[in-house]
């Protein structure tokens, strides 16, 4: 299957280790701990009390939700390294995000239950705000496959410059830490006490952050000399075995990276590192280190894989798209950051773990994995252009 | 609290709680066993039984140790109404 | 790349089952309603115990569609039916209950809030559901929009492609369109693309959104079936609603993600030959789905 080449010339964040992408990288790369009280909003009445909370942005913007104001952050990033040099009309805005603007509909509930709040409480209301500002006028789309939300996100945005619908595309993931989201967790009792160690044998739970994270992807043939990297293939899978928790056997994970992989013209052999999912749940790192063992196979012990949910949080609609510019920064850098909260490795989880310290290694081409609620499956081939 | 009394309580759970028919609640006996898999059970999956266990919880007054495995005492009402009333008369 | 072809249509609205039972004029019809709520489907079986309105809704869809097209369940089932869900709205009711229970747990809830929520139960529907509101544990899950194509995909053990936009008519061509993407790529062989909307429960709400929604709003479930043809389909913007556009918010009244697969029931109800143009709008933005004559 030959697919064109797409770039991913450039990318912006921000999120609880960093409130750019530079601080986000030399934070992953040291192991910063991103997990701190949540203060922004109450939860003396829950069980877990942390999270992965931006406790400051650069700038605070009024009247902005909460949302929009991460999103328009990670924007200001991304633009201060490259200009959206195309015609309004041919500028695209694809977003992923698992709750959107939902703390608007809890304020709405609260005490303003005014149209205008109503509207942005919409999941798709931050995605129309920062198209806006950006003066996008080409297709606007918010994704929602849950977790692997920001993985999806870049698979469509690849579809539009393919399909020539676009010639840029700001694309990525965002979601914001609030009560509705804190208390849905707390209530699954997913969410762990301790702290959050992905593939360690003492895992107990996940804890949420949140994060906005944006790259500008246009046609490789149309992207000039400077980029990051490559989205080589992406691909879906749906589990059908449950609402809430990954079929065991994650068949439907297995098919996303196979069909990815078809779709990128790679084979296994070929793959550098994996971004691996890694909630920390006893449930979700089993069945990923079932599946990456099945899939890596006879290279499984040569090549690395981390996670970064430790040190982030899960940050949900932002995760995805964060784990895929990591992947390309390790190529550029030539380091692989740490598993932060990764001590003990589980034995069932035989996987070669970059774990208490980064590794110096060069990856030119990544996998990219996420397993999202309702079994979302998703997987990402990248490629770092390694200078 | 004998072990109808509690199974009258776990029914009032399985309504209120875990969406079940009135009807088919009061069907349900001691013998009826709940995990999904298990022939002839009422079906309830993890989903369920983590909002079983915050029900009983919070209707018993008791705390279930989530690093133990209670799974046995999940398999039938029987099970779980013993569990029950050995966890009230230990607090 | 291959082309396509609709091959069914499925849809089910608050004015009944299928295009059949749509009024020649749903703001006559309505007679001064702003919301026509569809029935919670009957569905047979307590693995739906839990799931919400718009999950059964979705359910429901499909298998109008399977009855529409003559086909069995197994013959959706499997890794190379992909499915693409989109909705504006679905979501809606069950983030207002969890959000309102939540205000109720932390003793915040006043007289006001309390009300609204007895309010909000139109037509009786939600008194349908057994007990208080849903409490949190096994009604999280519902609140995210993949509730509905996760109950979907369970049902019929989909297990392919996955796709779920967010927003009105536009975001459904946007759907259609990934929908031809994944068939003329060859990564699945068959596309169901399902759209849920529901109102009710947040009717208040949705009243002060005037401005963006012209009533009635219609709650309605549709999915239609997409397979490898003949057809070649080209995705542009849209300046102008076209006619299927202007004849669905005629007959069907505001739909939003449905209005397009509804637009294509009624197409195929007619007849027509020639090229199918779909248009479909939303915050501003109009995209258009062309299949050019085979």
């Amino acid at each position: 299957m030959i697919t064109e080449p797409v770039a991913i010339v450039a990318a912006g964040a921000v999120t609880p280790i960093g409130a750019d992408l530079d601080a986000f990288w030399s934070g992953l790369v040291i192991g910063t701990d991103g997990i701190s009280r949540i203060e922004r909003f109450p939860v003396d009445d829950l069980r877990v009390r942390l999270g992965g909370e931006i406790k400051k942005l650069k700038r605070e913007r009024q009247g902005d939700c909460r949302a929009s104001q991460l999103l328009f952050a990670a924007a200001d990033d991304l633009r201060a390294r490259a200009s959206l040099d195309a015609p309004p009309a041919r500028v695209a805005v694809v977003l992923g995000t698992a709750l959107g603007g939902v703390e608007e509909g809890e304020k709405a509930l609260a005490h303003d239950p005014s149209a205008r709040r109503a509207a942005a409480a919409l999941y798709d209301g931050p995605a129309s705000a920062l198209a806006r500002r950006l003066g996008a006028r080409g297709p606007v789309m918010t994704v929602s496959t849950a977790c692997a939300s920001g993985a999806t996100a870049l698979g469509v945005a690849a579809d539009l410059l393919r399909s020539d619908a676009a010639d840029l595309v700001v694309t990525g993931g965002y979601d914001i830490l609030c009560r509705f989201v804190m208390r849905g967790f707390d209530a699954l009792r997913s969410l762990t006490r301790d702290r959050a160690r992905p593939f360690d044998r003492r895992r107990s739970g996940l804890l949420l952050g949140e994060g906005a994270a944006l790259v500008l992807m246009a046609r490789d043939r149309d992207a000039g000399g400077r980029r990051l990297g490559r989205l080589l293939g992406h691909a879906s899978a749906s589990d059908g075995a449950h609402v809430a928790a990954p079929d065991p056997d994650g068949r439907g994970l297995e098919r996303a990276i196979r069909e990815a992989l078809a779709q990128a013209e790679v084979g296994v052999a070929d793959i550098d590192f994996v971004s691996a999912h890694g909630t920390a749940t006893p449930l979700n790192d089993r069945v990923e280190a079932a599946v990456l063992r099945r899939v890596l196979d006879a290279h499984a012990g040569r090549i690395p894989v981390n996670a970064i949910k430790g040190a982030l949080g899960h940050t949900m609609g932002a995760a995805a798209t964060l784990e895929a510019v990591m992947c390309l920064l390790a190529s550029r850098e030539g380091v692989v950051p740490p598993t932060v909260g990764l001590e003990e490795r589980d034995p069932e989880c035989e996987l070669d773990l970059v774990a208490t310290a980064p590794r110096a290694v060069r990856p030119r081409v990544s996998l990219s994995t996420s397993l999202g609620f309702g079994g979302c499956n998703a997987a990402l081939v990248l490629e770092g252009d390694g200078r | 609290m004998d072990p109808k009394e509690v199974l009258d309580e776990l029914r009032t759970i399985l309504v209120t709680r875990l969406k079940f028919d009135q009807r088919r609640a009061a069907d349900m006996t001691l013998e009826t066993t709940l995990p999904k898999g298990v022939e002839g059970s009422i079906g309830l999956d993890s989903l369920d039984f983590i909002e079983l266990s915050i029900a009983i919880e919070e209707r018993f007054g008791i705390v279930m140790d989530e690093s133990q495995d209670l799974t046995r005492h999940f398999l039938s009402f029987d099970t779980l109404a013993r569990f029950i009333t050995a966890r009230t008369e230990a607090a | 790349m291959t082309g396509t072809e609709v091959a069914a249509v499925g849809v089910v609205t608050g004015w009944g089952q299928s295009v059949v039972a749509l009024p020649s004029d749903a703001a006559r019809a309505a007679g001064g309603r702003r919301v026509i709520a569809a029935l919670r489907p009957s569905l047979v079986g307590e693995r739906f115990r839990r799931a919400t309105r718009e999950c059964l809704l979705g359910v429901a869809a499909v298998e109008a569609l399977l009855r529409e097209a003559s086909l069995g369940r197994e013959e959706i089932r499997g890794g190379e039916t992909a499915l693409v869900y989109v909705t504006a709205a679905a979501y809606g009711s069950a983030n207002h209950d969890f959000i309102v229970a939540g205000a109720a747990d932390a003793g915040a809830v006043s007289v006001g809030a309390g009300a609204a929520r007895t309010e909000h139960s139109v037509g009786g529907l939600r008194k349908a559901h057994a007990g208080p509101v849903a409490s949190n544990t096994l009604h999280f899950p519902y609140t995210a929009p993949s509730a509905v194509p996760a109950e979907v995909a369970i049902e019929f053990g989909l297990t392919g492609p996955y796709v779920i936009l967010l927003g009105g008519a536009s975001a459904m061509i946007d759907g259609l369109w990934q929908a031809t993407l994944l068939l003329g790529r060859g990564q699945c062989r068959r596309a169901l693309v399902l759209a849920v909307e529901t109102f009710a429960e947040c009717e208040p709400l949705w009243a002060r959104g005037r401005w963006l929604l012209r009533p009635p709003l219609v709650e309605s479930a549709a999915c239609a079936l997409l397979v490898p043809g003949p057809r070649r389909a080209t995705y542009a913007p849209a300046s102008t609603p076209s006619p299927l556009e202007a004849l669905v918010r005629v007959r069907a009244g505001e739909t939003l993600a449905c209005a397009p697969l509804i637009a294509l029931a009624l197409a195929r109800a007619s007849g027509g030959a020639g090229p199918l143009r779909l248009t479909g709008e939303w915050r501003g933005r109009r995209a258009g789905l062309v299949w050019e004559t085979p």
